[in-house]
């Protein structure tokens, strides 16, 4: 079985933590950019893995479920904002919420 | 315990500071008597009296050449290499002057009641009165120059206030300004001096100061650099003291000076602050002998101020006027005599001139008040018989001022003169002068004399009704009037007590060789014959007031030129006045509101217009802001690997 | 796997004297569970019940803690928290800010008529949150008490359900404070990756042995940290969610947000700060760009935030860019405390400081939001003076602490953080702060105007001020000029709060 270098998944990691900022800046549908943080928790839930790998230490791997928990709640709270800003808006497109400019 | 005399009329300032503020300043409030204010304030100064014998008894106690008291408060300043203490210090000189002004300020407190009981705010005066005495004992008891120099500016306040106490007149007002800016002219020469003294011996302190000097130039003088500088300082010093006591060139703010009360007039410009100077001049005695230029400076300005004051006050109606010449016109008579190296004759002199001229200013209050505020003695007359109290005191005065023997006066001035005459750096010239100015005073002040309260009654008697003042002012007067009796018994010439006792300070002058002794005796009645002649022409001239009024006619330029006080106020005004505010309102347009006020509005519109563009980056978009993130991360961070890679 | 590390089961007991230093932390969470339960317990008034419990909470827990003001530090929980007078200090003032905080938005909620319960509970697990930022000694403990207070906030900010700029400010919020976690997190891991532990004590002494610190992916890690620090404190240029946020929310939120929230990221900053290496001379690149970087943020958030303040005639956007320059003096406390006289002390001081006055602003502005919060321009504020001089005077106390004039807190703390910055010889960046603060002045002082020196506008009621709401801003009152005129206590405490670190 072949072995995965490190610096592969590190780069992966890093290559999926960038797509969801970019679609955090890009994309318009607040859903979307939820997604997008979501994507960004879970890159570093990778790297900590790969580092934990590479140190020889848990404390990584435990981290990893502690984020993931964190993860969960911040997507229930948003689901929740989401939810009400909807009931509100009628829409969920972030030009639609610049009332509060300057 | 020295403290303690400067304690108690700080904290009578205090009160009745409070009091006025609290009790009299609103308006609308009842109209508050004077007696309350009036006694805070008289027992307080009453009390620094008190001390201020204790400490004299307790010097007299010590052994001669030891006789100091100290007392070191605190440390005032400590800056870089100055470190200056806040010393008290009473020695023979200071005890003396202590007495004088504790003293009379007492009495003139008491007379205060009395004349002030129907003004509006009398705390407000007995306040600035408080204080005044308190910055007049910094002055006298202070162990430094600074220290010195801080009352020196407290009187200068008080004075300001007092003259302008009734500041709803202008012209009021505008004679306390006119007080203050001229003293302040002084005091730059007095600060440049102080300046010098700390360059050129490093200390201001005077002990140290006197053991600084007399380890420098032992018995010898100085010559060349050292001998410029120590005339510079003593020079500058002198510059001080004509604005305070009322020199050549800055004495006009005196005259002017009488629009404040009239109680006012005798503590500060007859028996105090104008001795300032004098007591400046004793206190650097061992300097000022170093420097025969500045001797010699001091006392031709003391004795051209004596007599050009003089000529003023013969002319003069104003009851007040007149006084005020004569003052500036003794004060010259002291600066003579510290001139003539006879500082002592000068610190006699002080002391009873403020016992009579005190006393003078007093009983023309009196009279004032007597006559409802009417201040023209032309318009007097005939005031003995309304006024005897008044008269008899003001009538030792008279005889005191003139230099009449065995009043105080007499002993005073006769030492001055011979001392002109006879000591080292007199000059006969300078004698001339001095009996030339004694005969005038006589003459002038029997003019006054006279007109005020012999002859016939020269006002309306249904109008004004001259009556005696009350008990509380004229008890002073008596007092006042025994000490100008008697008080020149301290200085009998031969016997003096006084010269014995201020022989560490100020060292006992003696005749220069060449000089015969029995001139003394000849010279003493030729100042007394002077006297009697002027009081004699004075006399015959204003028994009525037809021959005066021709002899103005006759002499009518000189009279001009005497009654507008020789133009010199005209003079300062236009060659000196009018040009500085020209070039002021030239500076103020040209670079203030051009310059300055541009840069500071200038930078609030800056930061306004920075304001309005930056807000503009928040435009509300979700992405916008997310944008703005992103790029202020990644610039940081490229920054933050830039140095590592 | 190499190296399991197994767990040692004593570790889960918990030994007397560390429940004794954990008992404001207990106390907290137990209350708010409380009043979680009671907020369903229909016959006891939810309303009363659950804010009287959160209030009697607040009150406990800051009780509780005084006593670790003078005590050692202890770590607890195998060295994940540490409880020291420093985390007592910021307990003190969490719970303060939280208290002030339920006291007033009692009456404000029922006038805006929104559900009560929901709302204490947020605020205990918020303030919960922020004291366990405070003790945090391990990144992700930290990650995960972040994340508590800020999703509490969260809901808060989007409270009142039907107004569509609450709902806004909240989604923003959400979303950019979202993204920030997330860097910040992908920071710890760079950290971990490079030293291989989240510890902050292990960090540094991994740091030191290892020579770790000259690599690009810790100083990367490192940075990102900061950067999400930065976020939460509104640093520019992470600032932009600041003013929208503050405007949207209800106006006791706001409050709660300016003061604890600050705080408590301030608090868990300083402990990170130092645990990278700043201050502690490990890196001699690190630290210097580091303190570049963070040398230009300060000026750049002390400028943007006064400057654009100047042009703001909303009440609550004035606040919020004042806070954003807060924020900056702050930071130029941190750049400084290193080598400064005081250390991180006047930092400490100036929050606590902060905390009493922007409380008390915050306290007025609710009395005088009308529905919706509207009615909190400039132009209504005229002539409250007349109206409410108790309001007018309270006010001006805390604008005046806010620009810095003595005899109030505001100066104290800001002559004390200038001193020491002065000391440890960023003399350009404290003529900068001074001159910021020159202009800030302007703005506070444009209110003072605004209440005292126009004619009250026709028509506006006088609010009835209610009785928790006059306790609340008569002991911030009294704080802030207390501290101004007696400021050692506070010192005192805070020199002992840092001599720990």
């Amino acid at each position: 079985m072949q072995v995965v270098e490190p610096w592969v998944v590190l780069t992966f990691a890093a290559t999926i933590f960038l797509i969801g900022l970019g679609g955090l800046m890009l994309r318009r549908n607040i859903l979307v950019i939820l997604m997008c943080i979501e994507l960004m928790l879970n890159s570093v839930n990778l790297s900590f893995v790969t580092f934990s790998r590479m140190h020889g230490d848990m404390a990584g791997q435990v981290s990893v479920f502690f984020i993931i928990v964190v993860a969960a709640a911040e997507s229930a709270v948003g689901l929740g904002l989401l939810i009400a800003m909807f009931r509100t808006l009628r829409s969920v497109d972030t030009d639609d919420i610049r009332l509060l400019r300057e | 315990m020295l403290g303690l005399i400067l304690l108690f009329p700080l904290i009578g300032f205090l009160i009745n500071g409070l009091w006025y503020a609290v009790l009299q300043a609103p308006q609308g409030r009842k109209k508050a008597g004077s007696l309350a204010t009036g006694l805070v304030a008289s027992s307080a100064i009453f009390l620094s009296f008190a001390v201020g014998v204790v400490a004299f008894v307790q010097l007299a106690g010590m052994p001669e050449g030891a006789r100091v008291i100290e007392n070191n408060l605190f440390s005032w300043i400590k800056v870089g290499g100055l470190s200056l203490d806040f010393v008290l210090r009473v020695d023979p000189l200071s005890s003396l002057f202590v007495l004088v002004i504790a003293g009379i300020g007492t009495l003139i407190h008491v007379y205060s009641i009395g004349y002030m009981s129907h003004d509006e705010t009398p705390g407000r005066f007995f306040a600035y009165l408080n204080l005044f005495c308190f910055s007049m004992l910094v002055l006298v008891l202070g162990g430094a120059l600074p220290l010195l120099f801080l009352g020196w500016e407290g009187v200068g306040l008080c004075s300001y206030l007092l003259i302008g106490y009734w500041y709803q007149d202008i012209e009021k007002a505008k004679a306390g300004k006119k007080a203050f800016i001229a003293n302040r002219v002084g005091d730059l020469g007095f600060l440049l001096g102080m300046f010098l003294i700390y360059t050129t011996f490093g200390t201001m302190d005077f002990s140290a100061l006197r053991e600084v000097v007399v380890q420098r130039f032992g018995g010898m003088a100085p010559a060349g650099a050292e001998l410029a500088a120590v005339t510079g300082i003593c020079l500058l010093l002198f510059v001080g003291c004509t604005g305070k006591s009322a020199q050549i060139p800055l004495y006009v703010w005196l005259p002017d000076a009488m629009a404040g009360p009239t109680p006012v007039s005798a503590l500060i410009h007859a028996a105090t602050m104008v001795t300032s100077g004098i007591y400046l001049v004793a206190r650097l005695d061992f300097l000022y002998a170093l420097s025969p230029t500045a001797l010699e400076v001091m006392a031709w300005v003391g004795g051209l101020t004596a007599f050009v004051a003089a000529t003023i006050a013969v002319v003069q109606t104003d009851i007040k006027r007149v006084l005020a010449y004569s003052t500036v016109s003794q004060l010259g008579y002291m600066f003579l005599a510290c001139g003539v190296g006879a500082t002592g004759a000068g610190v006699f002199h002080v002391i009873t001139h403020a016992f009579f001229k005190a006393l003078l200013f007093l009983g023309a209050g009196s009279v004032i008040h007597g006559m409802h505020e009417e201040q023209d003695i032309l318009k007097m007359g005939g005031l003995k018989k309304h006024m005897p109290r008044t008269f008899l005191v003001v009538t030792v005065a008279w005889l005191a001022i003139c230099g009449l023997p065995p009043f105080s006066g007499f002993f005073s001035k006769d030492e001055i003169l011979w001392m002109a005459f006879a000591s080292n750096q007199g000059n006969r010239v300078l004698w001339a002068l001095g009996l030339l100015t004694a005969m005038m005073t006589a003459f002038y002040m029997t003019r006054m004399w006279i007109h005020t309260f012999m002859g016939s009654e020269r006002f309306d008697h249904h109008k004004v009704h001259p009556h005696e003042s009350p008990i509380v002012m004229v008890a002073p007067l008596y007092v006042l009037a025994v000490l100008s009796a008697a008080g020149g018994f301290m200085g009998v010439p031969h016997a003096s007590w006084l010269a014995h006792w201020l022989e560490p300070i100020v060292p006992h002058v003696v005749p220069a060789e060449g000089v015969n002794h029995s001139m003394e005796w000849v010279l003493m009645a030729v100042s007394v014959a002077v006297a009697l002649l002027g009081m004699f022409a004075a006399h015959r001239l204003f028994r009525d007031l037809r021959r005066p009024e021709a002899l103005k006619a006759r002499w009518a330029f000189i009279h001009k030129v005497l009654w507008n006080k020789w133009f010199v106020d005209e003079l300062y005004e236009g060659a000196l006045i009018r040009p500085i505010g020209r070039v002021s309102q030239a500076l103020w347009r040209g670079f203030d509101v051009a310059v300055i006020d541009r840069i500071v509005l200038g930078f609030g519109r800056a930061s306004e217009w920075s304001g309005q563009t930056l807000r503009l980056a928040q435009t509300g978009s979700l992405q916008a802001y997310a944008v703005f993130l992103l790029l202020g991360l990644v610039l940081t961070l490229g920054y933050m690997i830039y140095g590592l890679v | 796997m190499e190296n399991l590390v197994t767990i040692r089961p004593e570790l889960l007991g918990l030994a007397t004297v560390e429940l004794e230093a954990l008992s404001p932390h207990f106390a907290v969470l137990g209350g708010a569970v409380l009043a979680l339960v009671l907020s369903v317990v229909r016959w006891l008034q939810p309303k009363w019940s659950v804010f009287l419990v959160s209030v009697a909470t607040a009150l406990l827990g800051a009780t509780l803690s005084f006593p670790g003001l003078s005590g050692a530090a202890l770590a607890v929980f195998n060295g994940m928290m540490v409880v020291d007078p420093y985390s007592s200090f910021f307990n003190l003032i969490f719970l303060l800010s939280a208290l002030i905080t339920l006291l007033i938005s009692f009456r404000y909620l029922d006038s805006e008529k929104l559900q009560h319960p929901e709302y204490y509970v947020l605020v205990l697990f918020s303030a919960l949150g922020m004291m366990l930022m405070a003790s945090a000694r391990e990144l992700v403990v930290l990650f995960i008490a972040l994340e508590t207070m800020s999703l509490s906030v969260y809901s808060l900010v989007s409270f009142r359900r039907a107004d569509r700029r609450a709902n806004e400010a909240a989604m923003k919020y959400f979303i950019l404070g979202g993204a920030a976690s997330a860097i910040m997190l992908y920071g710890v891991a760079l950290v971990y990756g490079a030293t291989g532990t989240t510890h902050i004590q292990a960090i540094l002494e991994r740091l030191a042995s290892r020579g770790a610190g000259e690599s690009v992916l810790f100083s990367v890690g490192a940075w990102l940290i900061v950067a999400g620090f930065l976020f939460k404190v509104a640093s520019v240029p992470f600032h932009m969610w600041m003013p929208d946020v503050y405007e949207g929310a209800p106006v006791p939120i706001t409050g709660f947000m300016t003061t604890g929230l600050k705080a408590a990221a301030f608090a868990a900053f300083v402990r990170v700060f130092l645990s990278l290496g700043y201050g502690k001379g490990l890196s001699e690149a690190v630290e210097t760009n580091l303190h570049h970087i963070l040398w230009v943020c300060a000026v750049m958030t002390m400028v943007v935030g006064n400057v654009i303040a100047l042009t703001q005639t909303n009440l609550k956007r004035i606040l919020a860019y004042s806070s954003i320059a807060h924020t900056g003096y702050l930071m130029v406390g941190l750049i400084a405390a290193p080598r400064g006289t005081e250390g991180y002390s006047s930092l400490l001081v100036y929050l606590a400081a902060y905390a009493a006055m922007n409380l008390g602003a915050f306290i007025v502005l609710t009395l005088l939001a009308g529905k919706g919060d509207a009615g909190l321009n400039l132009h209504d504020l005229s002539g409250i003076s007349k109206k409410n001089p108790v309001l007018a005077f309270s006010m001006a106390v805390f604008l005046f602490s806010m620009a810095g004039v003595p005899p109030t807190a505001g100066f104290v703390a800001k002559y004390l953080l200038f001193y020491s910055a002065v000391q440890a010889g960023e003399v350009p960046l404290v003529i900068i702060a001074v001159l910021c603060s020159a202009i800030s002045v302007y703005y506070y002082l444009r209110v003072l105007v605004y209440m005292y020196m126009r004619d009250p506008i026709a028509g506006a009621t006088s609010a009835r001020v209610p009785v928790w709401s006059v306790m609340a801003l008569a002991s911030m009152v009294i704080v802030t000029l207390q501290v101004g005129l007696l400021p050692s206590p506070l010192v005192e405490m805070a020199r002992k709060a840092v001599a720990g670190l």
